[in-house]
Parts: C-alpha cells; structure tokens; sequence
C-alpha cells in the first residue's frame, strides 16, 4: 500500500513538472514567462493534489462500505445512501479543482 | 429523523437547477449567467443520477456485472471530465455561477438534511393533536 501511494504521489509530482516545463516552452501571450511557468505548476500541482485525495477518500469510503455490507449484508439500503452522497460529494470537490487548473491554463 | 433516500436529494436537485436558472436570469438578466448554472448544475444533477443507478445496477443486483461496472464507472467519469474542460474551455461563462451551479449537490444534500430534521416534528406534532 505505501508503496503505491509513493509511486502515485511521485507521478504526481512528474507529471505537474512536464506540465510546467511544456507551458514554459510555449510562447508568453501577455504574462511574463516566469509568471505563466508558476501559474502552469500551480494547475498541475492543484490537480494532481485533488485527484490523489479525492482517490483516496473514494476508496476509503467504498472499501468501508462494502466491508459492511460484506458483514451485514441485511444493511445494505442503509449503507448505500451515504455512500452515494459521499462519493458524488468527493467527485465534486475535484470537479471544482479541476475548473480552477482548467481557468488557469487556459484563460489566464 | 426521517430516513434520507438518494432519490429525495436527485428531487431536490432538480428543484434547484429549475429554480437557480430562473433566480440566475432574473437577477442578472444575462443569458451568460444563466448557461452558466444551467449547465453546472445539470452536469452535476446528471452525474449523481448515473452514480447511483451505475452503483445500484454493480453492486446490489442479483446479478452482478462486474465488465459493466468496469467500464460504465470510468467512462461515467471520462463523460463528466470531458463536458466540464469543454465548457469551461470553449463556453462563454461566469466562474462563479458556474462553481454554485456545481455545488447542486452539496445545496441538496444541506436542504435534505434541513427538511430531514423539522418535517418529521411537525407531523410528529400533528398526530398528538398538538
């Protein structure tokens, strides 16, 4: 398990770096390049950052889930409801995330 | 308390996209701002619609299709990521009615939990003859 979570989190790391480092090879419209190079990391940065919690908290609450209807399968209605609201409330939180990146890269 | 159910809040959920469209439109009397929550909170609406029947139909059948699930969850997120980056890339709209538009869900699960918590008296209060 640690090393999952290491491996994910230094893909993480890479992939805001090649992020920056790609929008740092393009043409600055307006922004000063340094500006658009730390606006680039901070996108990928805020992404990855909210994908790797989001996935964690997914897995977190469905494993927990499943476990207990696994125990009392005759919870099951009960168990379900909550789980739904959570993973709809954590895909949301990294929707948000990702509007903010995509403002980011794109509009700024 | 009354026992919160997935299709109370998918209820409530609708009711605010209706009603958040028609306060966007008369509040700021620009089609801009209403396309922008219009389409957010549909997006969300339609997201937790499909969670829960692709959750349901995986999970709690008798029959359980684990390739359906496989496939359908993912491609469900693919679908939601990808309307998201287009609107926000190619439309035309306002940042922050967008971001309540996606916080549909968060407003219903709130507005559920608040009917939740007095209905239940008031009927509680109209059995005893109160």
């Amino acid at each position: 398990m640690k090393k999952i979570l290491t491996v994910m989190v230094l893909l993480g790391v890479f992939v805001s770096l090649s992020f920056s480092v790609a929008m740092a090879a393009e043409e600055a419209k307006g922004l000063d390049p340094a500006v658009k190079q730390m606006v680039a990391l901070a996108a990928g940065f805020g992404i990855a950052i909210a994908a790797f919690g989001g996935a964690l908290g997914q897995g977190k609450g469905l494993a927990a889930a499943l476990e207990g209807i696994a125990r009392n399968p005759g919870a099951q209605g009960k168990i379900m409801t909550p789980m739904i609201i959570g993973m709809a409330l954590i895909e949301s939180l990294v929707i948000y995330s990702l509007v903010v990146s995509l403002l980011l890269f794109f509009k700024l | 308390m009354k026992e919160t159910t997935v299709s109370d809040i998918e209820h409530i959920n609708i009711a605010i996209l209706i009603i958040g469209s028609i306060v966007s439109i008369l509040i700021m009397r620009e089609f801009k701002y209403l396309f922008s929550f219009a389409v957010a909170s549909a997006i969300m609406t339609l997201n937790f619609r499909y969670l829960k029947k692709i959750i349901e139909s995986g999970f709690f059948s008798s029959k359980v299709n684990k390739k359906e699930l496989l496939i359908k969850l993912p491609l469900k997120f693919l679908m939601l990521i990808g309307l998201v980056a287009i609107v926000v890339i190619y439309g035309d709209i306002d940042i922050v009615f967008f971001m309540i538009g996606l916080s549909t869900v968060f407003m219903s699960v709130i507005i559920n939990q608040i009917i939740s918590v007095f209905i239940p008296a008031a009927k509680r209060r109209q059995k005893d003859g109160a």
